[in-house]
């Protein structure tokens, strides 16, 4: 990367700034709806430390926002397990608390096996078009490839549709990706 | 782009499926729009799962053969009707001959009842002949057509060898010889690992085999060959074949009808094998029972899901772990 004029400088910085700001007002809200107020707050902050710290080198919106999205559901699972481990009605004797492995944590990965078996037994369910949508977005096909693979009239047409397959398979599979939350 | 047009966006983040600028779009679209930004905090969940190459995979297998399901229907594939035409060729064809073959079977009573005999002894063998031929009734509406042929048949000249002749095929079988001959035993010797090893319930699959020992007299234990039986004062040891992992234990049936505990409780690896007991069991004059009882460990999954539930659900996997158990009588000549 090459060196910025000064003036470029402040304004990426300064960019920088009001994209982490907008970032935490939404994190702060998002957050407020699934945990208490003031733990929001806090998760959010502890979001924005990360980005701060490790990922001070990133400046685009297209670079903060998915790692961002990522860090806010990693703090939010450990906020979870958290709370259910101090929690009075959970607690349990010291001995029987397990030690940490190097491993893949078990619970993730059970709830990821868990999500993937719903999702398959949804996309099952779905009409010919909207598996045809998801197939070729898995293959990494571009919504502009789509269309011209569908024969759709316009990209606009294939947005729509890929909308409402969305939908109906957020629909069959419980309103949410993830079980209960 | 307006947020309600970002927002027909939101469905190709988790597949990576966005362009640069419709990233963008969609991005700038969510920082202003809350609703828009909990609708991607949500699907982060999906993305997350479709970058595991392994999840990614399986969806787009089964993708793969819904398209292929859905390409050629059942209906329209030419092996299916040649199939169906085949099976249904089939099905007439056995019908056909069952219809064949029954009343050919019923026949031979026909020809032996219609040798001529005395009169006297026509009589006394009427009563047999009636309780021994009575056909059913399908075979009354077979070749032999109607009551008044039949008649002839069963109450007219039904000789007592015709009964003899008829009585192997009606009267059950004889009782099968139930052999306690060391020929049993080659069940027991199926190598280590076949399912089911004898001494297990039938077609019940079971996580615990074994297979017995015999100590020779330089004290070395060899597997009881197929062709050997068991007579008093053999010392025998079972070695038993876990495939679950979990504690094992040898208990014997005593006189008073309950189980003791032969030696310590042995902690087991799946598929490696366990001695037991320590002591050689002496083979006595009469029948003995053991059992084998495997405990499994619970699973590792179970505890992962009991970590996260309720103190209802701990409860649950306990009742997931139940105990295996083997029952092996052992007296001279055969063990079962």
């Amino acid at each position: 990367m090459g060196t910025l004029p000064t003036g470029s400088v402040e304004k990426a910085a300064s960019s920088r700034e009001e994209i982490l700001r907008k970032l935490r007002e939404r994190i702060v809200r998002f957050a407020a709806s699934k945990i208490q107020r003031d733990a929001a707050e806090d998760l959010a902050q502890e979001v924005l430390i990360v980005l701060h710290e490790k990922y001070r080198h990133l400046e685009r919106l297209e670079d903060l926002f998915p790692l961002s999205l990522e860090i806010v559901r990693f703090k939010l699972m450990a906020h979870r397990r958290k709370a259910q481990r101090h929690g009075e009605y959970t607690q349990i004797p010291v001995d029987g608390i397990q030690v940490t492995d190097d491993g893949p944590d078990p619970l993730m990965a059970a709830e990821q096996s868990e999500m993937r078996e719903r999702l398959i037994a949804a996309i099952a369910q779905l009409g010919d078009r909207c598996k045809k949508m998801m197939a070729l977005k898995l293959e990494g096909k571009s919504f502009a490839e789509i269309r011209v693979i569908l024969g759709a009239a316009s990209i606009n047409t294939v947005y729509t549709w890929d909308l409402r397959c969305r939908k109906h398979l957020l629909e069959l599979i419980g309103g949410s990706w993830e079980s209960g939350r | 782009m307006k947020n309600e047009e970002a927002r027909k966006l939101l469905g190709g983040y988790a597949t990576d499926t966005l362009t640069a600028s419709e990233q963008r779009a969609l991005f700038e679209a969510a920082l202003e729009d809350q609703e828009l930004f909990n609708a991607l905090q949500d699907e982060q969940a999906l993305k997350q799962l479709l970058a595991d190459p392994g999840s990614r995979e399986a969806i787009q297998r089964e993708l793969k053969q819904s398209a292929e399901t859905r390409r050629s229907p059942w209906w329209s594939s030419a092996w299916v009707w040649g199939g169906v035409a085949g099976a249904a060729a089939a099905a007439v064809l056995i019908v056909a001959m069952i219809h064949q073959n029954r009343p050919a079977a019923r026949s031979a009573p026909v020809e032996v009842a219609s040798a001529p005999k005395p009169p006297d002894l026509v009589r006394e063998a009427a009563p047999e002949a009636k309780q021994l031929e009575k056909p059913p009734a399908r075979a009354l509406n077979g070749r032999s057509r109607g009551p008044e042929k039949l008649k002839p048949l069963t109450t007219g000249s039904l000789a007592p060898r015709a009964a003899d002749q008829i009585a192997p095929s009606t009267a059950p079988a004889p009782p099968s010889a139930i052999s306690d001959q060391p020929s049993t035993q080659a069940e027991l010797r199926e190598p280590l690992g076949a399912a089911p090893a004898a001494g297990f319930v039938a077609a019940t699959p079971t996580p615990l085999q074994y297979s017995l020992e015999r100590r020779g007299a330089d004290g070395q234990y060899s597997a009881l060959a197929a062709n050997a039986g068991l007579i008093a004062g053999d010392a025998i040891r079972i070695v038993a074949l876990p495939s679950v992992s979990g504690s094992l234990t040898l208990e014997q049936l005593d006189a008073s009808g309950g189980w003791n505990r032969i030696g310590q409780e042995t902690a087991v690896v799946a598929n490696m094998r366990y001695p037991i007991p320590d002591s050689p069991i002496e083979v006595r004059g009469n029948a003995e029972k053991f059992r084998l009882v495997l405990v499994p460990a619970s699973p590792p999954r179970a505890k992962a899901f009991a970590r996260r539930a309720e103190s209802n659900a701990a409860a649950s996997v306990t009742n997931v772990v139940s105990p295996f158990t083997v029952d092996i009588t052992i007296e001279p000549g055969r063990v079962r």
